[in-house]
């Protein structure tokens, strides 16, 4: 069990440093509004986009962020961003997505440390 | 809070005081006896369909002895000294005679090789085959059988009548399985109970015209007729079949010996508002100028229809009168004076109702109604049926002896048909058409295949009443709840639309009577003091506070002391010396009338007797077909079944007939219900009271008493669950696997429901569950959950939830011709050239064996080769070859299913059918897990489809990490105010949590037979839930909680049958129709979907002329014609010189093409076959 | 731009509990997203091995082959080997028919009834080609079955005398989202922890009687009360 959940860790923090690697994810920058531009990512689901919603929330130069599903038998979510003229969408969502991957890696070995302080105890 | 309930204590406590019913305070403090207990002895000896067995078993042991001895002796016409005599009559076990050796029979046996389950019908018989000069003496035979009657499962002939549940098993047959049926050709047929007015008693109601009326149904074993005495325009008239119009009433009266007037009124009563009522009869008859018997019978020949003589024999209007008219009362040596007496009490009746309103008949009333049973039904079929029999042996006697020269020795025992007799039963039984010519009967879909959706469907075939109207009329009154159906028949339990509220079901303790001797009780009733009618003057008839005694329609006399009299049957009734079933009803519902009107006018009351005496009557009824109940006899309110009756039941020394025996509990009919005061509960009995239900909830029926908490719902919620019950898939019998149904739909992991009602336990639903329980949040989720539809988790689908199975059954044959037959072939082979060149041909055939069928476990897919054969060439010549030197082609049967689908061939059975042909059975499987457009329902009437299937993960969940398995729409709530499904949900989430299966009995709160919400919301808090049922849960999207605390718990779900895969249908090319080349109908076809006349309304509107164009025409039957444009009418190509010819004109110089539909040109050719020219008008 | 501030936190873990089949912990200093997420992925994307493919060689007992097959799914196996497995339809060595190596693993079960007593075919009846994937053995967790010796597995079907069964079975690496079989975990929830601040001055006027009725008004008894103090904590 205990391999198990640190598989658990291993395989999310795999997931989400695979994201935007390789054409799974697709930009489109938005015509009428600057600095807006969204995110298709393909055979994602809400795991992905709602950690990507909430920590782009986290930057203040996010003025909009938001994913949706568009349809339930599409594999695929498209994650929308609305940022300052300070940044932009682009660099927004490859912020939040280097600071998950960061935080995640953080909570894999802060897990596993935690595992074998455990177990030793037992 | 307490002052409130002070002050309603307050209330009560002085209404009390007010009522001053010190008898009731005064009342020793009853304790409830839990007489539930009853309820499964009750089942166990009289069994949920036992009113069919009873009326079988009845049949078999009495009736057809009757029928057999009425009809005992065929004398040949010829030689009177040739007869034969039946001596005795009875059924033997069923059994079949292959090749000339008898096999006995079980019911699945015949199921699976499609024969009927019958017994030989063995006669004793004493015949003489004529007198050749010396004196004739007569032979005997004994066990000659006449014919073979279908047996009723589970009947006294049954070969699984007492066998125990081991016993059954080795038969193959299941044990919960109720029985009740007949088993025809391999299909189970159930005999529906047939709803009737009852015969042989007076009605009063009124025709068409508002006249009222007063009929008689006679039906005795010689005739049936109608008789119905009317009053029209203020004169009485007698409408009688046998006569060609109306004969007015005083005139019937003379006709039958009456010739004074005064007698007649003397007869009806010394009141005067009788005789003035009567008056303009008896002017109208003197008007006629009838005064003596003489001529009245002389002016009823001159109406009488000569064309009745049917008997042969004719004897005149008197016969009409003595047969015809109402012949329920016999006539002796002449003597009409019992028939008079009827006719005038007849008269009186009808007066009365003219009078006042109320003492009209309800013709929907449950008591004035019989049901007609399967014994009944076939007694009548058989009777005829051996009526005919025994003609057609009288003819063919007759043939015989007439001919001259015989060459064989003559035995009359030979000539006794077997066929007759077994083909029209089995035939009426399979096609349901009872025509009975010698009854005057002609009725459709008497019979209906049982039912095998579901277990509960099975019950709910058997418990099943069809009316006796027809479904168009449009009157509300017979489909109304009648007050009398009060724990007859089940108030829930009736199909929507056409047939609503007259096609019924029996509830759960009813019981149907059979027939009763009435000697015995003629005679008990004269030992009783009753007065002998025949020795009774006119005026003595009504005499105040005297009774008349009416037995099944048949005046008895009249008695003094009506309530006493009542009381001694009863008593005797109680201590079995008179059947149990017979029922006395003391009839002072008039005398209640006329005591308000004394009231009103009391002075007039006291001074003269000239207020309405009504007809106050005792009916005792014994015949069949009456609907009853059992209650607990109570005296002065106290219950005489005590707690120490319920242990001696509990610890096995009493059974429910003991109880019976000791007059403890009886049987009560609807209309014996009348004088009783039966109280709901023992608690709430009062010093008037006489009986005490055994438990509220046996007013609902097998299929109603599957809902929990049935009277906390709104209450078309129920009914709608009563039909919808019966689509539920589940388990439908422990044999379900070896049955060979055409449909068989199975559940792959049916449980029993976690909120159970007593009803589901008795009926055995928990063994044989139709559902599962799912955990249901009610919230809104995803938009796809609107109008009913639910969210299904994918999860559950993927561990088991709602997957099922559905088996077909396919039908192959090996067919004989004359000198040779189909022959098995080895696919592999026996190829031939045609074959070898099709594609993909070994593929589709990779299923077979080697003898050409299908192997069982195979995966089957559309268009595989399921069967094949060798058929010859030429079936009915090569007469001299040997059949292995004919010429043979290759018969092959594929499989259609749905395209992508996968099936598995189940099993494959082969037998010799009728023909002795050798018939091939498969069963073909196919395991299917929910999708998207499936049907779904709770217990509740609310049914839904699968809107959309979700992931797990996506589910919300709650902090114990419960996950719902499906979510409902809270909206399906409020509009239909189903709060047992909330009870439910709380009760089965409480039964989760501490383990125990929870009840919700209908009306079962007082009695404990249904959890209280208090009680329910106690233990879930006890568990660490909220007392209310919901949970705080978080989304299974964003990890946030929902805003809401959501309403969440087990509720028991149901698979209805109606699922996607066999509905979903498109098409683009497809067939088409020969004659009209438009595309074909339905998704059999693979028709295309028509684009109706209200559809191309809405183009027309919208302008899109285009595609009316093209729906009406290119997708549908385009053609071109070649039209003359001289004649306008339709010409053609002729290929050969290539040129245009109108047929008409006979030259092509005016040809044009056009497109037409072909439907269009069809019309066009149809209507010139029928001299009628339609000319086509072109125009640029 | 690249010295854009990092919104990157630090959670916390700590491990509260974690025995075979059960594990609970803290999650700190991070939100409801990253816990969702987590939960998520347990349920639906940790690839586990499960049985996914049932060749059927003789089948006499009452439940049908899809139904067996089916029950065989479900059967938990051991999944460690499953990060070193290939999915079968990313398997190079295979064509993609699934049955080789290195992303399958084969089993075998064979049963049938001889005597008259009835004979329950269990997960322990299944032969793994593969010592390290094996259905997972259930009598030792001390998750309530524990010493109860006739425990044999998960019943897969059971046999009458003469009834056999006889099968091949191919397990593959798979994942939750595709059916609920390669799901790791039974059910995987979080909770906010709730703090429950308790009015101390208010509680010093109550009697011990009403502190108990406090104490015991709680289904899940998360108060105590101490005996000597009489304080509610």
């Amino acid at each position: 069990m205990k391999d198990h959940l640190a598989l658990c860790f291993l395989h999310f923090a795999n997931s989400v440093s695979l994201k935007n690697n390789n054409s799974r994810v697709s930009y489109e920058r938005d015509t009428k509004i600057i600095n807006a531009a969204s995110f298709t990512i393909e055979r994602e689901d809400h795991t992905i986009g709602n950690i990507v919603r909430m920590q782009l929330h986290r930057d203040g130069n996010v003025l909009f962020a938001g994913y949706k599903l568009p349809h339930p038998l599409q594999y695929k979510i498209i994650v929308r961003v609305h940022t300052t003229s300070q940044s932009s969408p682009m660099q927004a969502y490859n912020q939040a997505i280097n600071d998950l991957d960061k935080e995640l890696d953080h909570l894999k070995a802060a897990f596993e440390a935690e595992v074998a302080r455990v177990s030793g105890e037992y | 809070m307490g002052v409130i309930e002070d002050t309603a204590m307050l209330d009560t406590s002085i209404l009390e005081g007010e009522g001053i019913d010190k008898q009731f305070l005064a009342a020793p403090v009853k304790s409830a006896v839990d007489k539930f207990q009853l309820l499964p002895e009750f089942l166990k000896v009289r069994g949920l369909v036992k009113q069919h067995v009873e009326s079988f078993n009845y049949f078999v042991r009495t009736e057809i002895k009757k029928i057999v001895r009425a009809n005992d002796l065929v004398t040949s016409r010829h030689d009177t000294s040739v007869y034969l005599r039946y001596k005795d009559v009875w059924i033997g076990k069923p059994s079949v005679v292959v090749d000339g050796v008898t096999d006995s029979l079980t019911p699945q046996k015949c199921r699976l090789s499609d024969m009927t389950y019958a017994a030989p019908i063995y006669v004793n018989i004493e015949y003489c085959n004529g007198s050749h000069g010396h004196s004739p003496h007569p032979q005997f035979k004994k066990d000659v059988i006449i014919g073979r009657m279908p047996i009723m499962l589970r009947s006294a002939s049954c070969v699984l009548y007492g066998k125990d549940e081991d016993e059954l098993a080795k038969l193959g047959e299941c044990p919960l399985d109720p029985g009740g049926y007949f088993v025809v050709k391999g299909n189970e047929k159930v005999i529906l109970i047939q709803e009737q007015l009852s015969k042989n008693r007076i009605i009063i109601d009124t025709d068409k015209k508002g006249c009222i009326q007063a009929s008689v149904m006679s039906s005795t074993e010689m005739t049936k007729s109608k008789t119905i005495i009317r009053m029209e325009k203020e004169k009485v008239y007698l409408v009688l079949n046998a006569f060609t119009s109306k004969v007015p009433i005083m005139l019937v009266m003379k006709a039958m010996g009456m010739e004074t007037d005064q007698e007649v009124v003397q007869m009806l009563g010394r009141d005067p508002q009788y005789a003035t009522l009567l008056l303009p009869s008896i002017e109208d008859c003197a008007s006629i100028g009838v005064y003596t018997q003489q001529q009245a019978l002389e002016f009823l020949e001159k109406k009488r229809k000569k064309s009745m003589s049917r008997f042969g024999k004719d004897e005149g209007a008197l016969g009409v009168l003595r047969d015809i008219f109402i012949p329920n009362i016999r006539v002796r040596e002449n003597n009409f004076h019992l028939k008079c007496v009827y006719v005038v009490v007849m008269l009186r009746r009808m007066m009365d109702a003219i009078l006042n309103k109320d003492a009209m008949d309800d013709k929907d009333y449950i008591g004035n109604k019989r049901l007609e049973l399967s014994g009944q039904l076939l007694s009548l079929l058989f009777e005829d049926l051996f009526k005919s029999m025994n003609d057609q042996v009288k003819q063919n006697v007759d043939k015989i002896l007439t001919k001259p020269n015989r060459s064989s020795r003559f035995d009359v025992s030979q000539h006794l048909l077997k066929d007759s007799i077994t083909v029209g039963l089995e035939r009426s039984l399979s096609t349901g058409n009872w025509d009975v010519g010698r009854f005057k009967m002609h009725r459709k879909g008497m019979t209906q295949i049982v039912t095998r959706l579901s277990f509960i469907g099975a019950f709910g075939s058997m418990t099943k009443i069809s009316p006796q109207f027809e479904k168009s009329r449009k009157v509300s009154g017979p489909r109304a709840l009648q007050p009398s159906q009060w724990g007859m028949l089940c108030p829930c339990d009736t199909p929507e639309g056409e047939a609503c509220g007259l096609v019924k079901n029996l509830a759960l303790m009813t019981h149907v009577t059979t027939d009763e001797e009435e000697g015995p009780i003629i005679s008990l009733c004269t030992c009783f003091g009753v007065e002998d009618l025949s020795l009774l003057s006119g005026e003595e008839l009504h005499s105040p506070g005297s009774y008349l005694i009416i037995l099944n329609g048949l005046i008895l006399g009249k008695h003094r002391r009506p309530q006493r009299f009542a009381k001694v049957m009863r008593e005797l009734r109680r201590a079995g010396k008179v059947g149990d079933f017979v029922s006395i009803y003391v009839n002072e519902k008039q005398i209640c009338a006329m005591l308000n009107v004394s009231v009103e006018q009391s002075h007039a009351t006291l001074l003269c007797d000239n207020v309405i005496h009504f007809c106050r009557c005792v009916y005792i009824a014994s015949d069949g077909g009456r609907v009853c109940r059992p209650l607990v006899i109570a005296d002065n309110g106290v219950s005489r079944i005590k707690e120490h009756h319920m242990r001696e039941l509990k610890d096995g020394v009493r059974n429910f007939d003991s109880f019976l025996r000791e007059g403890l509990i009886e049987y009560l009919d609807v209309n014996e219900e009348n004088n009783a005061l039966i109280a709901l509960y023992e608690g709430e009995a009062t010093h008037e009271t006489t009986h005490i239900e055994i438990e509220p909830f046996t007013i609902l029926g097998a299929c109603a008493g599957l809902i929990p908490f049935p009277h906390h719902n709104q209450s078309p919620r129920n009914t709608y669950q009563c039909a919808m019950g019966k689509q539920a898939m589940g388990n439908i019998a422990y044999n379900q696997l070896c049955r060979m149904d055409t449909l068989i739909y199975l559940l792959v992991y049916p449980q029993r429901p976690l909120l159970t009602t007593r009803t589901i336990e008795l009926v055995g639903y928990d063994k044989l569950g139709a559902g599962q329980n799912a955990t249901v949040a009610v919230m809104s989720y995803s938009g796809y959950d609107i109008e009913d539809a639910i969210v299904m988790n994918k999860s559950s689908l993927d561990r088991g939830f709602g997957r099922c199975i559905v088996m077909k059954k396919i039908s192959a044959a090996y067919q004989k011709y004359d000198n040779t037959c189909d022959q098995f072939s080895d696919p592999r082979k026996s190829q031939q050239d045609q074959q070898k060149g099709q594609e993909n041909y070994q593929e589709k055939i990779q299923i077979l064996d080697n003898d050409g069928l299908a192997s069982p476990g195979e995966i089957i897919r559309h268009q595989d080769i399921y069967f094949q054969k060798e058929c010859p060439v030429d079936p009915k010549g090569s007469t001299m070859s040997h059949p292995s030197q004919g010429k043979y082609r290759t018969n092959k049967q594929t499989y259609k299913g749905a395209e992508g689908e996968t099936a598995v061939v189940d099993r494959v059975a082969l037998c010799s059918d009728k023909r002795n042909n050798l018939s091939v059975k498969f069963m073909i499987r196919h395991t299917r897990r929910p999708e998207v457009g499936d049907k779904f329902s709770s217990r509740h009437g609310q049914k839904g489809v699968c809107g959309t299937i979700v992931q797990q993960e996506d589910f919300p969940f709650s902090e114990r990490g419960i996950c719902p398995d499906l979510i409902m729409n809270p909206h399906g709530f409020p509009s239909r105010m189903t709060v047992g499904k909330m009870i439910e949900l709380l009760g089965s989430k409480a039964g989760v949590s501490c383990g125990r299966f929870h009840y919700g009995s209908a009306f079962g709160e007082p009695s404990g037979h249904a959890d209280k919400v208090e009680d329910i919301s106690e233990t879930l808090v006890k568990h660490g839930f909220c007392y209310n049922g919901k949970d705080f849960l978080y989304s299974g999207i964003t990890g946030m909680p929902l805003q809401a605390y959501i309403f969440m718990g087990p509720i028991y779900y149901q698979k209805l049958k109606h699922m996607v895969l066999d509905k979903m249908h498109a098409r683009g090319m497809g067939p088409r129709q020969l004659i009209t080349r438009q595309p074909t109908e339905g998704r059999s076809r693979n028709g295309g979907l028509r684009v109706g006349e209200m559809e191309r309304d809405c183009l027309i509107a919208y302008g899109t002329s285009n595609l009316i164009y093209e729906r009406l025409m290119i997708s549908s039957d385009p053609f071109e014609v070649q039209v003359c444009r001289k004649c306008g009418l339709l010409g053609y190509i002729n290929y050969k010189s290539k040129t245009r010819v109108c047929s008409t004109c006979k030259n092509g110089d005016n040809m044009s093409a056009m497109k037409l539909p072909y439907a269009c040109k069809l019309l066009f050719q149809e209507l010139q076959s029928m001299n009628i020219v339609p000319r086509l008008t072109l125009a640029d | 731009m690249e010295g854009a501030a990092s919104y990157q936190r630090f959670p916390k873990v700590k491990i509260r509990e974690l025995k075979d089949d059960y594990a609970k912990f803290e999650l700190r200093e991070t939100d409801a997203s990253v816990a969702n997420a987590l939960r998520r992925v347990m349920i639906a994307e940790v690839p586990t091995i499960a049985i996914d493919l049932v060749e059927i060689e003789v089948n006499s007992s009452v439940l049908n082959d899809e139904f067996i097959a089916h029950r065989l799914g479900l059967i938990p196996l051991t999944s460690e080997r499953a990060m070193s497995m290939r999915f079968s339809r990313d398997c190079d060595a295979c064509d993609g028919d699934g049955q080789c190596e290195f992303c399958s693993v084969e089993f075998h079960l064979r049963a049938k009834c001889i005597n008259d007593q009835t004979l329950d075919v269990t997960s322990k009846d299944l032969y793994s080609s593969d010592h390290t994937v094996v259905p997972v053995d259930f009598s030792d967790s001390g998750s309530g079955f524990e010493n109860n010796e006739d425990q044999r597995g998960i019943t897969i079907v059971k046999l009458r005398k003469g009834q056999e069964l006889r099968l091949r079975a191919i397990a593959r690496k798979g994942i939750g989202k595709d059916h609920a079989k390669w799901s790791p975990a039974a059910t995987v929830t979080f909770m906010y922890e709730p703090e429950i601040h308790i009015n101390e001055e208010m509680m010093e006027t109550l009697s011990l009687e009403e502190k108990t009725s406090v104490v015991d008004s709680s289904p899940t008894k998360v108060f105590g009360i101490n005996p000597h103090t009489q304080q509610v904590g």
